[in-house]
């Protein structure tokens, strides 16, 4: 005979939209009580819902790179290093896998949303914690303006294919249409993320689909090509006209193309069975992105050379395809780069918002910053706080730039998330439980921080400037708001 | 209650101001009722970014829900869940609190009525056995429905109809309160629907694997969309159930029946970092 009732506590948590919570009591978002494959179950017996699978989140990490390293970078890669820029791909594939590694370990011990930010912070300590986060937030906030100004590129060589006067790639009114366009769909993601309910992980998904299929005919015709299948063999230029320096300066420019790994772990609260899939999904990703983005850079350099890649600029991979397969091809791939832009700024723009919302809850920055409105359940001071900034930095239309910024901010992340890693296993916390360990620990872990914060230096000055300006700011900002603040995790020593 | 043979999931989109009827409250009063609070989180927010926020204002309306509950003589366990796909929490739920049945939720203006579609190839045992125990405290009429398709030229009874009625007699409905409705028409899904307005519940069994599987798109959910009827979905593995099972079941409700009750001492949702409750956060900021 059952009797009574189950009655389920709160938790400490907001009491309304906006009140402080009162300074002696837990704020934020406790600690789950348990996680399982399917859901976490915190204290009071709310539940969360995992509703991302391995798919899904290989979507996530392959859709948020592959919009800049195949759709973007080409042209400007081969341009400052000939065809030795996919040894710079390669480059960055190496270092994206050696953070990636890490990474997977740590989300598997700690499967909750905010990703790096969260590993580093409970790792390293509240200070660590503000600079990463705010760098993480500014980080995708210059990754997504970067994708929304390749997405107006290819809006405007999309209308230059449909007969529409705009001038030559790079006159005056061209690019200023190319800001235009990305503004505008900035305001327009942004609005659409405030506002809309309807499922675009889903949309995601078949976008994605749809890439790898178009991409993996793309790139076995020119392969096929390169060889001499059709037509005449190409002769392959000099692998590195500009000597091996550009090698690594590009490396540390398209490393941007490797940034989408670690938004998988911003939504590791999401990912059903956390300690099989997220590493899947974070090193596949890698993997998956690495491979097309090397063949990518050998089949444009083969078919077209360098020097004509550099002249087509960020659409060089609609140049290819009208070699190979003339207007159609061309359309297809506008198409299809337009697709993969706006996926990839849409993926940053929401990523950007989760990294506000990791710091909200741990108070680093003041909670209303994540507040949820009830008429549409979204997050719409954290994506105006996104989108707002967004598209200020459109606005600049500096695409190298805007990439560099981009990978500064989340280098220093990756190689302190190698770092955390380091530190967590030699102090060996009892709740520090991985279901996947890294393996070639610590060669792993140290060379990948190495790496990270080497491949900085070859940054243009003016990148690393920006990059170590918003640093300063955060640790400003942490010093002027949020030295008090004390997270739990980085004090349970033993 | 002589003995626990059922329990019914109650899913609830609180912060939607989603109520339950008061003659669904009733209704329901005779068997244990897990009410799920759920709220849908849009992908834009992070689950945990929802809880933050709507957590208590959740619990409140789910509290006052689960008091109504008791009010009417029911025994009620509370969930609480943020999730992305409902349907998806509804299965997962359903399965870890051994629930038998699943209510899609609607407005009944007044539940003196129950309608239970049946068709001829399923067995109607364990239906009939759960509708008799929801009805066996209430008033309410019970009506059961059998569609047959257009060109079959049949008179007379249908089997599975006065099989149905037999066992609701069995389980203590008087007979005057059973009636048999036989129809022709070529979709019964459309018939269904068309009856289903002037029922407060209606009844149907779940074909396909799962709970959730069958809501995508088909009968229950399609009936529950297109009328104002509440709709109780009778889970498949309790419709296919043997004797000796249903033996096992009804042992294994009495044995949750405890934990049912105080589910904090229990549902080990998976091992994580359970032994780490010491470790809920502190961050204390000015």
């Amino acid at each position: 005979m059952i009797v009574g009732r189950t009655v389920l506590a709160s938790g400490p948590i907001y009491q309304g939209m906006s009140v402080d919570p009162p300074p002696d009591q837990s704020v934020g978002e406790t600690e789950p009580e348990a996680v399982s494959e399917e859901a976490t179950r915190h204290e009071g017996g709310t539940e969360l819902e995992r509703s991302i699978g391995l798919l899904g989140g290989l979507s996530i990490g392959v859709g948020t790179m592959i919009g800049a390293g195949i759709f973007v970078f080409p042209g400007l890669a081969a341009g400052r290093a000939g065809p030795a820029a996919m040894a710079s791909f390669a480059i960055g594939a190496v270092i994206a896998m050696l953070v990636a590694l890490p990474t997977a370990e740590l989300a598997t011990a700690m499967p909750r949303s905010g990703g790096g930010y969260y590993f580093i912070s409970r790792g390293m300590g509240a200070l660590y914690g503000a600079v990463v986060g705010i760098s993480l937030w500014l980080g995708l906030v210059f990754a997504s303006a970067f994708y929304l100004v390749g997405l107006g590129e290819y809006a405007v060589a999309a209308l230059a294919e449909a007969g529409v006067p705009i001038g030559a790639g790079a006159s005056p009114g061209a690019s200023t249409l190319v800001i235009a366009i990305g503004v505008a769909v900035g305001i327009g993601l942004t609005a659409m993320s405030m506002t809309g309910t309807e499922n675009t992980a889903a949309i995601q998904n078949v976008v994605v689909g749809i890439l790898m299929v178009l991409l993996s005919v793309f790139l076995s015709y020119g392969l096929l090509d390169a060889a001499g299948i059709f037509g005449t063999e190409t002769v392959p230029e000099e692998f590195t006209p500009e000597g091996y320096l550009p090698i690594f300066t590009t490396a540390a420019l398209v490393f941007t193309s490797y940034l989408g790994f670690a938004q998988v772990a911003t939504v590791a609260g999401e990912i059903t069975d956390p300690g099989r899939n997220l590493p899947l999904a974070m090193i596949g990703s890698v993997v998956i992105v690495a491979v097309f983005y090397v063949l990518t850079m050998f089949v444009a350099t083969s078919a077209l050379g360098s020097q004509a890649l550099e002249e087509a600029g960020e659409v060089a991979i609609v140049e290819v395809a009208r070699e190979f397969f003339g207007v159609p091809g061309a359309i297809i791939i506008l198409f299809a780069g337009l697709l993969a832009t706006l996926s990839s700024a849409n993926a940053s723009i929401l990523s950007a918002s989760r990294a506000l919302y990791a710091i909200s809850r741990d108070l680093i920055v003041p909670p209303g910053a994540s507040k949820v409105n009830l008429r549409y359940g979204t997050p719409h001071v954290a994506l105006a706080l996104v989108g707002g900034p967004v598209i200020v930095l459109v606005g600049t239309g500096q695409t190298e730039l805007l990439a560099e910024v981009a990978s500064f901010l989340h280098l220093i992340m990756y190689g302190l998330i190698c770092v955390t890693l380091v530190v967590i296993r030699r102090r060996d916390p009892s709740w520090y439980q991985p279901d996947f360990t890294t393996p070639g620990y610590p060669l792993v872990p140290v060379v990948g921080a190495v790496s990270s914060f080497g491949l900085i230096a070859f940054m243009q000055p003016l990148s690393r400037i920006i990059g170590v300006a918003v640093m300063i700011g955060a640790l400003g900002w942490y010093a002027y708001y949020a030295r008090a603040i004390r997270l739990k995790r980085e004090d349970t020593d033993e | 209650m002589s003995e626990l043979r059922h329990r019914v999931l109650v899913p609830v989109d609180v912060l939607a101001g989603e109520g339950v009827a008061d003659s669904l409250v009733r209704t329901l009063a005779s068997v244990p009722v897990v009410l799920l609070g759920y709220h849908e989180v849009p992908e834009q927010t992070a689950p945990g970014q929802a809880r933050m926020q709507f957590e208590s204002r959740a619990q409140e309306e789910l509290d006052a829900l689960a008091d109504a509950f008791e009010a009417a003589g029911g025994t009620v366990a509370t969930r609480l869940v943020f999730t992305r796909e409902p349907l998806k929490t509804f299965e997962r739920i359903a399965v870890e609190l051994e629930c038998d049945a699943i209510v899609l939720n609607n407005p009944a203006p007044r539940l003196d009525s129950i309608l239970m579609p049946l068709r001829g190839d399923i067995n109607v045992k364990h239906i009939a056995k759960l509708v008799g125990s929801i009805a066996a405290d209430t008033e309410a009429s019970i009506t059961l429905f059998h569609v047959r398709p257009d060109e079959v030229e049949e008179e007379g009874p249908v089997e599975v109809l006065t099989e149905a009625a037999s066992i609701l007699v069995d389980e203590g409905i008087g007979a005057d309160r059973i009636t048999q409705e036989v129809q022709t028409h070529a979709s019964p899904s459309e018939a269904i629907v068309d009856v289903a307005g002037s029922h407060g519940l209606v009844v149907v069994g779940e074909s396909e694997p799962s709970i959730r599987d069958r809501i995508f798109g088909d009968p229950s959910s399609m009936l529950a969309k297109r009328s104002v009827t509440p709709v109780l979905v009778v889970r498949r593995q309790i419709l296919e159930m043997d004797t000796s099972e249903q033996e096992e079941r009804v042992e294994t409700l009495a044995e949750t029946a405890d934990e049912f009750v105080d589910e904090d001492d229990d549902q080990d949702v998976g091992s994580g970092d359970v032994d780490d409750a010491n470790t809920s956060p502190t961050s204390t900021g000015s």
